[in-house]
């Protein structure tokens, strides 16, 4: 492999890794709060690029606003879902689980009856290519790399050193503690379910110049969330960074040199890991709740 | 030799050990009673003995031989059997159902057997039923055994964990806090079923909190803090000794009442 | 005895069917019925110890793909290769079921999903051997049989032959899942969905239990793949996706997976209607996750529940009017 077409691939493997991590981080927020695993998280991903592709694409809105607008717009979507089916369900979590299924199965139709099937195109922000001591990069790859890992870290930030992000944690490692301090749980799962869902929603917007939007955008992405969460650990978002950026190098350095039978490592590892380690890499023993 | 030995048990959790160098014995025909503050290490030890969790040191010696670490199903069927703290049944169930389930190791439940319903099937469930009702009727609980088990108030739930606990046929039950949440006539009647169950042949380890029925029902008495046996003997030695009582407040009160 | 009448009209309607129903697009659909039956009900005894596999259209491929090799590469009869895909497809289920079913809940589901994309993207990815994303075309036709009081039978394209060979599957399937259902060893499945630790402490050893059930469902996956493989006489990965699972899960879902019967009404329901209404085609998936969200919100049992629900209300009628 030529130095160039290295460095290319590394810088592949991190901007996978990264659409990954935000996918994952959302997966996994909504787990460590309501212990279901949220199967229309694919859905509220396209929708997202649904959201930039009409209004950044069709009516021509500032790119980063529609990227926002789309993500808030998702968020709302994610309030209601979680009011009107998961918090109702909160006691079988294998309902709450095959209801989220339900839920992105009506998503995706519904988007494929409303938009039509075929792939949707939206036009290349920052054309042009750029040069870093001798290797070149499209410049929309950087874009989309410094967005993703920006969103990322203002995630970190916000769970760690926010209030509301704080109240999250408490949520997730002990409900009825947080309760006695004054959380309302309710309201931070409903909240928590919107930041996941708005999270989805930003990494499809940011990554729609870049690939088709398309109804079944979202199908792929989330299948490999699953891994990073599963390897990272259910639960914890240090955990599904990490696991973003091992999934994300072990699959673009084997799609480079293999091909398409390339994802079999993820989902190979998934395996692997649930026989011997079901808690993944940074995973605790979680009590259900 | 007793029926059950302990020898040297101890776990640790992360750091902790919950229970360290743990010895003591329980004899045939005998109610031991296991007692000590919260957190003392009292259902840990019931977890290590049937192997839900894996001993860190020491040995479990059952009828003299070494059943260290073997896992639950596997102690059921060698003769020791446990309740559990926080009620366990099967909660959409029926009592009735309840026992039928719990009689397992007596029925004829494999696959061959669910395939074709023989006579030799058909006889057996019958006895299965049979025996359900015997054991409901002794424990006082026929007339609720078409009621679903979630909905019995609480002493009559305990009652069931216990009636589901003898239909395995246990040679040593282990009563993790049996009559808990028990008005006192519901916790004399729990005491007399206790007494005849051991008079039946079923020796127990019993873990309680309430002292009258410790008291009342312990042929002996050991003694837990923070892990460690800290005294082990009649219920009159365990009244007088100083230790604990110290870790014990209020157990001299309790005594000196009765 | 009661049950025998119901029973018996059930088996003539089944007999007779095919004398009814002349379009062979119908008796396509019924065809398909009978095959989701299958599958949706093993899905449904491996749910009924509480792990919901999302990996059994994997097994399903396991047998199509195993019958149509035995046939086409290796020269077997295909009434030898139908009993040994259901073999190859329960050691695939004990092999792969033994270190899976140590999980519960979510990991479960997560890693039988693994499974079955992996499943996928080996049959698509070895071409040599299983043709790859265009699958294997050319599949022969059942080899003409002799049966004792009826003569040979032979299997062409669409032949009612097929319908009836795969009654005796269905029949054999329904045995084996009512008998495990009405038994003691389906009660203690339900007990150990409610709690693995409790049935422990009885003595009862889940993991057998478990086990057994994905075995058995996966048999009966390979039967089915090895039928529907020389039916369609073309198959390919496509067939055999997560969607497909997701289907089996649904039918048993909303018909209702505490028992068999209600996945036998799921099943038709699901296969049945989107034929019926063909221009709803396009909104049918609106329409099942729609009905998949309202009855776990508000009707857990499944479509079946509403009807023991309505039986009983029409028992305590009877029972009123006699008494």
């Amino acid at each position: 492999m030529s130095e160039q077409m290295f460095f290319q691939v590394l810088v592949n493997a991190i901007g996978l890794s990264l659409i990954y991590i935000l996918m994952a981080m959302g997966l996994t927020l909504v787990f460590s709060i309501m212990r279901m695993i949220n199967f229309a998280h694919s859905e509220l991903y396209m929708l997202g690029g649904f959201s930039v592709y009409f209004l950044f694409g069709q009516w021509g809105i500032y790119y980063w606003l529609a990227v926002f607008v789309g993500a808030l717009f998702v968020a709302v979507v994610g309030v209601f879902l979680e009011w009107a089916i998961f918090r109702p369900l909160r006691h079988d979590l294998l309902a709450a689980c095959l209801a989220s299924l339900g839920v992105g199965i009506m998503l995706q139709t519904g988007a494929l009856l409303a938009f039509g099937e075929r792939d949707k195109d939206v036009a290349t922000v920052y054309k042009g290519i750029i040069e870093v001591s001798g290797v070149y990069f499209p410049l929309e790859r950087l874009v989309i790399v410094v967005a993703s890992a920006l969103l990322a870290l203002a995630l970190i930030i916000f769970i760690n050193k926010f209030r509301l992000g704080q109240a999250l944690q408490a949520v997730a490692q002990n409900p009825d503690a947080a309760a006695l301090v004054g959380i309302n749980v309710n309201r931070m799962n409903g909240f928590g379910f919107a930041v996941a869902s708005g999270l989805a929603a930003a990494a499809g917007g940011i990554i729609s110049p870049l690939v088709y939007v398309t109804p079944y955008m979202g199908s792929t992405p989330l299948l490999k969330a699953f891994i990073v969460v599963i390897m990272g650990g259910l639960g914890s978002i240090p955990g599904a960074v990490l696991a973003g950026f091992v999934l994300g190098f072990i699959e673009q350095f084997s799609l480079t040199l293999l091909g398409y039978v390339g994802n079999i490592f993820g989902f190979l590892i998934v395996m692997v890991l649930l026989v011997f380690r079901p808690r993944g890499l940074l995973g605790r023993e979680f009590r259900v709740h | 030799m007793g029926l059950l030995e302990i020898r040297g048990l101890s776990k640790n959790f992360g750091g902790i050990w919950a229970v360290s160098h743990l010895d003591f014995e329980v004899n045939s025909g005998e109610i031991l009673g296991l007692i000590g503050p919260n957190g003392a290490g009292k259902t840990t030890v019931f977890n290590l003995i049937t192997g839900v969790f894996p001993c860190t040191r020491g040995k479990v010696i059952f009828k003299g031989e070494d059943v260290t670490g073997l896992k639950p199903f596997t102690m059921a069927r060698k003769g020791v059997v446990r309740t559990f703290q926080l009620t366990a049944l099967f909660e959409s169930k029926t009592v009735l159902e309840n026992m039928l389930i719990s009689l397992h190791l007596r029925a004829r439940s494999g696959f061959w057997a669910a395939m074709f319903d023989s006579k030799a099937t058909k006889a057996s469930e019958a006895e299965m039923l049979r025996r359900s009702l015997e054991l409901l009727d002794f424990l006082g609980l026929s007339h609720v055994k078409e009621h679903v088990s979630s909905s019995l108030p609480h002493g009559y739930q305990r009652l069931l964990g216990i009636a589901m606990a003898l239909a395995a046929s246990p040679q040593l039950l282990l009563l993790d806090e049996p009559v808990t949440g028990m008005n006192p006539e519901e916790t004399l009647h729990a005491m007399d079923l206790i007494k005849t169950i051991r008079d039946r042949g079923t020796s127990i380890l019993l873990v309680e909190h309430d002292m009258r029925a410790v008291m009342g029902l312990c042929d002996r008495i050991v003694v837990l803090n923070f892990g460690k046996k800290i005294a082990e003997g009649s219920v009159d030695e365990i009244g007088q000794n100083e230790e604990v009582i110290a870790a014990y407040l209020g157990v001299r009160r309790n005594v000196a009442e009765h | 005895m009661k049950n025998i009448i119901p029973r018996i009209i059930a088996v003539a309607v089944v007999a007779f069917i095919p004398v009814f129903v002349r379009d062979q697009r119908w008796l396509h659909v019924v065809i398909m019925i009978y095959l989701y039956i299958m599958l949706a009900g093993g899905l449904r005894l491996i749910m009924s110890t509480g792990q919901v596999s999302f990996a059994h259209a994997a097994f399903w491929a396991i047998g199509a793909y195993t019958s149509t090799l035995l046939v086409m590469r290796l020269g077997f009869s295909f009434w030898l290769a139908l009993p040994l895909s259901g073999v190859v497809a329960g050691i695939f289920g004990f092999l792969i079921g033994y270190p899976c079913l140590k999980l519960k809940g979510p990991y479960f589901f997560i890693i039988t999903l693994a499974f079955g994309e992996i499943a996928r993207l080996f049959f698509t990815s070895w071409v040599e051997v299983f043709g790859g994303a265009n699958g294997i075309a050319g599949i022969p036709f059942p080899d003409p049989i002799r049966v004792p009081l009826i003569g040979v039978l032979e299997f062409q394209s669409r032949s009612i032959h097929y319908y009836y060979l795969l009654v005796l599957l269905l029949l054999c399937s329904l045995f084996i899942m009512y008998r495990l259902e009405r038994s003691r060893f389906g009660m203690t499945c339900t007990a150990i969905r409610e709690s693995d630790e409790l049935c422990a402490s009885l003595g009862i050893k889940p993991m057998r239990y478990k086990l057994i059930l994905f075995g058995v469902a996966c048999v009966i996956a390979g039967f089915a793949g090895s039928f529907y493989a020389h039916y369609m006489t073309y198959i390919s990965p496509d067939f055999f996706t997560f969607w497909e699972s997701m289907t089996f899960l649904l039918m048993a879902v909303l018909g209702g997976s505490g028992s068999t019967s209600g996945v036998i009404l799921g099943a038709i329901i699901l296969t049945f209607v989107p034929e019926v209404a063909r221009e709803a085609r396009r909104v049918e998936p609106i329409i099942f996750g729609g009905m998949l969200v309202l009855v776990l919100r508000f009707m857990p049992g499944g479509l079946w529940s509403l009807v023991g629900m309505l039986t009983s209300k029409f028992n305590l009628n009877k029972s009123a009017a006699k008494g």
